[in-house]
């Protein structure tokens, strides 16, 4: 019953922090609606990259135009997603680094979480959207239950992606300055997210798998395009595991965390 | 011209005191150059072993070389450095400072590119050579003309971005913008030779100042011919003095702006 009441609890004061981060992003709603729009251009550039591609090849890997494009519909709407609810999972390293976990050590909420949802990132809606922008254009809307599938791959895909996140941005516990190493980690990630896994040698895809890409984005794609229900068990564990190890490494991490002199409230 | 040497030489000795970061951040690089290798490899399987007029050994160092000179030309301090410097009022005491507040950005930035420039090409050859193989067309008896547009497509690059930076003057976060002029760059440059694009989007693409960032140098270190180098050395200068007097102008417009609110 008290783990009830904590997790609505949880719930409520979450709900406070998006609504207020948002309000707080929305204060100049021309600079909201831009940042939204620009990123939908931002990501649409990547389709000329398709175009050229399939004016020199037919098919690529087996997969179709818009089949391709779908590995950019999941990668946008799951990245999205988690940029926007959990969006300082993604700079955990600059808290730490500048020794700004003080002021949410003391708030008798979980840390991380706190944290990963103080703020809303607006363009983040705009990758949000362009992944299901580019879901319909593949699939129309005549589909409810692979809608409702894709928009499950969304949340899972997301929360994956925040977890990988946090336990990149977690080396900065670990390495003294470690912003680089962590930049350098993420770009690691995230360069093969908007590719097909087949274009890759079965090394390069086994370590892709390996470093989270591939259960984070290449098996939803697969499933989208040919569903099968033991891939899909194995990508919702695989992800849930990232979360898990996120909560568990981020942890571990904070008995490393010694703060400076920074000063903040909450 | 001294002063903003002297901004220069303080900005290349910061970066070298976190060498280890900027090779770090050089060598975090390779994987996307992997990532682009192996689809331009995947593209030429069972394909034409030229397409427009590529071989895939010249493709993919081009892959290399566009991407390396991305590398050179990112960082934060033009747009992000203007940005905060409009959006936190910090630029109310920069512009009183002795100095042309955009060469003193564009000096501190061109110091990031100095110290990066020699991790970058140690880097990219061997990456290149390990991964690809020689390079038949590379000519090294131009390398000094090689640099020429390297040196001027960094100066067009820091054009546009300041003058992006400086639109924070009017709008309240110019990050945006810049998106899409990385992703032009990214697309009809690092990822891609304009080569490969239909000729009517070559044609667009070649009158804009996107042709000299990266594809321009890169085509010219890939297969270095007199003709090429005119023609895109020439499209260069046009567009660094282009790029130049809007940058100029439009934080002139946006300082004046400044003074009127008191910063």
């Amino acid at each position: 019953m008290s783990t009830l009441m904590e997790a609505k609890n949880l719930a409520r004061v979450l709900f406070q922090n998006y609504k207020y981060a948002l309000m707080a992003s929305m204060l100049n709603k021309a600079s909201f609606i831009t940042y939204i729009v620009f990123m939908m251009l931002n990501n649409a550039c990547f389709l000329i990259q398709w175009v050229v591609v399939f004016s020199i090849k037919s098919s690529v890997c087996g997969l179709t135009f818009k089949e391709v494009i779908l590995v950019w519909a999941i990668a946008s709407s799951s990245y999205g997603f988690a940029r926007f609810f959990f969006t300082d999972s993604f700079t955990i390293s600059d808290y730490v680094i500048k020794g700004k976990l003080d002021a949410y050590l003391v708030q008798p909420k979980n840390t991380l979480l706190m944290v990963a949802t103080s703020k809303v990132f607006p363009s983040a809606i705009g990758d949000l959207l362009y992944g299901y922008l580019i879901y319909f254009i593949v699939f129309g809307f005549a589909h409810p239950v692979k809608f409702l599938l894709f928009t499950f791959m969304v949340i899972i895909s997301g929360l994956g992606f925040a977890g990988l996140q946090v336990i990149i941005n977690s080396v900065a516990f670990f390495i003294p300055n470690g912003q680089t190493a962590v930049d350098s980690l993420a770009r690691l990630i995230n360069c093969a997210t908007t590719y097909p896994g087949e274009i890759f040698k079965k090394g390069i895809q086994i370590f892709c798998y390996f470093i989270g890409t591939g259960f984070n984005i290449w098996l939803p794609h697969k499933i989208l395009l040919n569903f099968d229900a033991k891939s899909l068990v194995i990508y919702v564990l695989f992800n849930l595991m990232y979360v898990v190890l996120a909560f568990k490494i981020f942890n571990l991490g904070l008995k490393h965390y010694s703060s400076s002199n920074f000063m903040a409230g909450r | 011209m001294k002063k903003y040497l002297s901004i220069m030489s303080a900005n290349i000795k910061q970066n070298m005191q976190s060498l280890s970061n900027i090779i770090i951040s050089i060598v975090g690089n390779a994987f996307i150059m992997f990532v682009l290798i192996s689809l331009w490899t995947y593209m030429y399987e069972g394909e034409d072993p030229v397409i427009n007029g590529y071989t895939v050994t010249m493709t993919t160092w081009y892959v290399v070389v566009g991407e390396s000179i991305q590398k050179l030309l990112s960082g934060s301090e033009l747009v992000g450095g203007i940005n905060d410097d409009i959006r936190l009022g910090s630029i109310a005491y920069k512009i009183n400072k002795p100095y042309f507040y955009p060469l003193y950005i564009l000096f501190n930035f061109l110091g990031r590119v100095v110290s990066k420039f020699v991790p970058q090409v140690i880097f990219a050859t061997i990456f290149g050579y390990l991964l690809i193989g020689k390079l038949e067309t590379f000519k090294p008896q131009f390398i000094p003309f090689m640099i020429i547009p390297v040196v001027l497509s960094v100066l067009i690059h820091s054009f546009i971005k300041m003058t992006i930076g400086t639109l924070a003057f009017w709008v309240e976060d110019s990050f945006p913008f810049t998106w899409i002029y990385e992703k032009m760059l990214l697309v009809f440059g690092a990822c891609f030779p304009l080569d490969m694009f239909p000729k009517s989007v070559q044609n667009i693409v070649g009158l804009t100042p996107v042709y000299g960032v990266i594809y321009g140098p890169a085509r010219l270190i890939i297969d270095f011919s007199w003709t090429q180098f005119s023609q895109i050395v020439l499209s260069q200068v046009f567009w660094v003095i282009v790029t130049m007097l809007i940058c100029f102008s439009v934080y002139k417009r946006g300082a004046r702006n400044v003074n009127v609110n008191g910063g």
